[in-house]
């Protein structure tokens, strides 16, 4: 080769990674660690989930039967996903304004709300969910504030109900929803919004026919963040739901560790699972769709 | 042609129509009319009859609600901690700082469950980012489809509840005969910090100049000193703030903590919630204001030192 | 020295530093492993572990202690998980699942040389096959909030008076508080053990006035404290504790009878700390830890008999004699059939 074949060869090994085709072996490592602590897991609750009995010695679909044709067992389910629906719901309600005002803020300004949205995010879910106990019971924020206004007289029951899980919820989840909605919408060219304004479009106007629509990656890349927060948030739908609300996450580790029902838990996992990545997909769906909002 | 004086009607392909203002040819033209509603008076969006501030002043009131929602219940735990009653009543009946004196004094079994955090933590963190970083340096920029599916099978543990996954480590562990201890739970945490850092690595690495390393390369250097000295610097800021995400993330992890935990390696996080359920001792109020007050504080570290949220924000802009 | 070997330098000393902690960190679990695991109840029990139990032990033996809480059956399924190699070495657990784990071989026979204070137990408290010791009996009754509730409510039936509507807790059959309460409910409305539904008749009457659920006796406590709940049935040790935590809670006495509940402690098969385990025992057995535990707030009946039942203890007993005569339950009918009433139960009290 001449030189300047040289320079084109090697330049193209570097492009194509470090050392060239043989650096793929650094990603054994993680590579290896995750096949022995991932995938072996997963697969192993799949297998186990496909066997008839607590003591694991028949194979069968029984587990899944027993899900399905058991009233409660449906409730718990269809509970934990409109959990998650509505939780996505109250987040894109107020997560789309703190975006917005996120990237209509002076820099100054842009910091501190980041460091409002920041906090939350990184402060243990424990504590969180504590707070809500505090401001919901009976003798926390909300109903000493209701009973000292007089407008209610003995304190509402608001703790340990689905709504209080939904609020909590929403709050542990809504900075998932705000960061990349705050990404789509800083990333859309504001030559678009100027000339749409240019144009005779009202705010108003130019939010719900070209902001939103141009927004939607970040809107499917937060709803999915959130659901899948939503749905799994063990420790908030326990401490805040309470002994008469049951979800999946909890029935999960009742079966498992309570009972020692394994298949049956390994089940109760698995469809929790098989939900999720048909929301994923589902919405990887729609993105594919909407990409068209803005190539098109 | 004729030339009447009306240059639409003169020069109609000049001029498309009446109301424009420059003909293709650069002509300026004075008879043009103007549109009634363009008139530059008239606010965009009164022609549509709302008030021309009804947007801002919805969308800011909306977002001023939401920013209270984030931020007042961390407030009201801080308030509530420094209770000088048994219980949580809110607004407290009085103010003191016994329980910030009891749970540093008092209480060894929160003190230890801390420590266990922290080292599951840290560990956790610092073997992750060895492993994230190596394979994001191969996959941030190879398009291949295999490349796409490992990155997708490395960012699992973000979408599978780590419910699942503690209950399938479990089930390995359990079958394995090994038995729960330390290491189990390490197990997990490393699997559920390395998605983080390998996301923000990637990106970090994704926005490097390929021509730095053409350079570099070309200048002579070997791949490793290319890799110590233009790319692992270039990746510092990704590979912070990936690890710092991770920290926190597997220190309030309780679904993992939970099925993979034994009696001597019970973490804050579970501890607070036996805390919370079992007695609502005050004390988990004042480690909750700890926690609030470390958190604050190692995020206005990260802005000084790492400029995190400048990072972040570019990241997001 | 150029600047690249420099920066080399720095990032080795970064790496062997991390090493170094790291082996300091691992060996620091080493050590911590030492330390004897033990299981608790969650609540009054565990507040009371820790200022009585842990530093009579430490005192006796200089060893320090890794307490968790953990309901009985829990506790049950944690060991039936890893036999080989068992998360506790000493563990806390009521009259049935400890005959439940007696039958699953989970324990093993108490030296009866390392734990001499079990020569001072009466008969009716010592274990024939040695595998657990008695280390108290409690009391439960009805719990009620004294500001909320003016007279004292004198039987079960009085949770479903209407003005108690929202105001009343239960507690799940996972907990030992919640299956014997439903016995005795059973017991009360002329049903036993193997015949429940008389039981849970009448908790499906009672739901309305249900306010929350708690999961175990500990959390049944905080929602009388945060005043979620009113009124409810408890252990008297969580009540007296509450009391001193300034919550306006009594207990009174169902016409139906008191009710009694025993815990024992257990040494765990596979432990590798035998021997402190033992000593763990003798403590839990001894006459300080069993004269404290009998005082204020606590109120647990002793099992030593050399321990005189406290002032308070002697309003509802003045001996085990009469505490025979308490509601009891015969575990041997019930564990089987509970796993079965654990489901039946959640599926009714949910919302």
């Amino acid at each position: 080769m001449n030189p300047t074949q040289k320079l084109t060869a090697r330049r193209a090994r570097v492009r194509s990674g470090i050392s060239g085709l043989s650096d793929w072996w650094l990603t054994l490592p993680l590579g290896l660690f995750f096949a022995i602590f991932v995938a072996v897991p997963l697969l192993l609750l799949a297998a186990i989930s496909f066997h008839t009995d607590a003591s694991m010695q028949h194979w069968g679909v029984n587990q899944y039967q027993r899900y399905f044709t058991d009233p409660y067992n449906r409730g718990v389910l269809w509970s934990t996903i409109g959990l998650g629906l509505a939780t996505t719901a109250v987040c894109i309600v107020f997560g789309y304004p703190i975006a917005w005002l996120y990237t209509a803020s002076a820099p100054k300004w842009r910091r501190v709300i980041l460091l409002c949205i920041l906090m939350p995010l990184l402060t243990s879910s424990v504590v969180r969910t504590f707070a809500w106990v505090v401001i919901l019971g009976n003798d926390g924020l909300i109903d000493h504030t209701l009973m000292a206004l007089g407008w209610v007289t003995y304190p509402v029951k608001l703790l340990y109900t689905p709504s209080a899980v939904v609020v909590s919820l929403a709050q542990i989840e809504l900075p998932l929803m705000i960061l990349p909605l705050a990404s789509s919408l800083g990333a859309i060219d504001t030559r678009l919004t100027e000339a749409s304004h240019a144009l005779g479009a009202s705010q108003w106007r130019t939010w719900w026919r070209i902001s939103m629509p141009l927004s939607v990656p970040g809107l499917l890349s937060g709803a999915l963040l959130v659901f899948t927060g939503a749905v799994s948030a063990f420790v908030v739908q326990t401490l805040v739901g309470g002994g008469q609300l049951m979800y999946m996450p909890f029935y999960i580790y009742q079966q498992a560790i309570e009972s020692q029902d394994y298949p049956f838990a390994a089940a109760v996992a698995m469809i929790l699972l098989v939900c999720i990545l048909i929301m994923v997909t589902a919405l990887n769906y729609f993105g594919r769709k909407t990409r068209g909002f803005i190539h098109g | 042609m004729a030339d009447t004086g009306n240059d639409a009607t003169d020069h109609p392909n000049e001029y498309p129509n009446e109301y424009s203002h420059e003909s293709p040819n650069g002509h300026a033209r004075e008879d043009a009319k103007v549109h009634p509603q363009a008139h530059p008076r008239v606010h965009p969006d009164k022609r549509s009859g709302h008030h021309p501030r009804s947007f801002g002043y919805t969308m800011a009131i909306i977002a001023i609600l939401g920013l209270l929602l984030l931020i007042v219940p961390s407030v009201v735990v801080l308030i509530t901690s420094f209770t000088s009653g048994y219980s949580l009543k809110f607004p407290p009946p009085g103010l003191s700082l016994r329980w910030y004196k009891a749970l540093l004094f008092d209480s060894p079994e929160i003190v230890d469950a801390l420590w266990v955090s922290v080292k599951v933590a840290t560990l956790a963190t610092a073997i992750a980012t060895v492993l994230a970083v190596a394979a994001a340096v191969v996959l941030a920029r190879k398009r291949t489809i295999a490349a796409r599916l490992l990155d997708s099978f490395f960012m699992a543990p973000l979408t599978v509840p780590s419910l699942a996954l503690g209950l399938g480590i479990l089930v390995l562990f359990n079958l394995g005969s090994a038995g729960l201890s330390f290491y189990s739970l390490l197990a997990g945490h490393i699997a559920l910090c390395a998605p983080y850092v390998l996301y923000t690595t990637s990106a970090s690495y994704a926005q490097l100049d390929p021509a730095l390393l053409d350079s570099s390369r070309c200048l002579g250097a070997s791949p490793w000193r290319t890799f110590y000295r233009i790319v692992l610097p270039a990746l510092r800021p990704g590979i912070a703030s990936g690890a710092f995400i991770a920290f926190m993330n597997s220190f309030d992890n309780v679904a993992l903590s939970l099925f993979l935990s034994d009696a001597r390696t019970e973490v804050l996080p579970i501890r607070l919630w036996h805390i919370i359920e079992d007695s609502l001792d005050v004390r988990a109020a004042a480690a909750s204001g700890i926690l609030i007050a470390v958190t604050l504080v190692s995020m206005l570290l990260m802005e000084r030192f790492a400029n995190a949220s400048s990072n972040m924000s570019r990241q997001i802009r | 020295m150029s600047l690249i070997d420099f920066e080399r330098r720095k990032i080795m000393q970064a790496l062997a530093a991390l090493g170094a902690v790291s082996i300091g960190i691992g060996t620091r679990t080493a050590f911590a492993a030492e330390s004897l695991a033990a299981t608790t109840f969650p609540g009054a029990w565990e507040e009371s572990e820790r200022r009585f139990q842990l530093p009579a032990f430490q005192k006796a033996t200089g060893n320090s202690v890794s307490l968790s809480a953990s309901q009985a059956v829990d506790t049950l399924t944690k060991l039936t998980a890893a036999r080989a190699n068992p998360p506790f070495d000493v563990v806390m657990m009521d009259e049935g699942p400890y005959l439940r784990g007696v039958e699953l071989g989970l324990f093993e026979t108490i030296p009866s040389a390392k734990v001499p204070n079990l020569a001072d137990l009466p008969p009716k408290f010592i274990d024939p096959q040695g595998l657990g010791a008695y280390i108290s009996a409690q009391i439960y009754g009805i719990a009620y909030n004294t500001e909320r509730i003016k007279t004292a409510p004198t039987s079960w039936n009085d949770l479903l008076k209407p003005e108690y509507k929202g105001r009343v807790g239960l507690v799940g059959l996972d907990s030992t508080l919640g299956i014997v309460w439903m016995v005795a409910l059973a017991k009360m409305l002329g049903g036993d053990e193997a015949h429940m539904d008389p039981a849970f008749d009448y908790i499906r009457k009672l739901m309305p006035n249900v306010g929350a659920v708690a999961s175990n006796p500990g959390a049944l406590g905080t929602l009388f404290q945060q005043g979620q709940i009113d009124i409810s049935c408890h252990y008297i040790n969580n009540v007296e504790s509450l009391k001193v935590k300034g919550v306006p809670v009594a207990l009174s006495k169902p016409d139906s009878g008191w009710g009694l509940v025993r815990s024992t402690m257990n040494i765990v098969k596979n432990t590798k700390l035998r021997d402190q385990a033992a000593a763990y025992i003798n403590t839990a057995l001894s006459v300080e830890v069993q004269s404290q535990m009998t005082g204020s707030p606590y109120f647990v009946a002793p099992t030593n008999s050399k321990v005189p039942f406290g002032s308070a203890l002697a309003a509802i007993a003045r001996s085990s004699k009469e505490m025979e005569s308490f509601v009891q339950v015969d575990w041997q009918k019930l564990n089987p059939l509970r796993a079965a009433y654990i489901d039946r139960f959640n599926r009714l009290v949910k919302a």
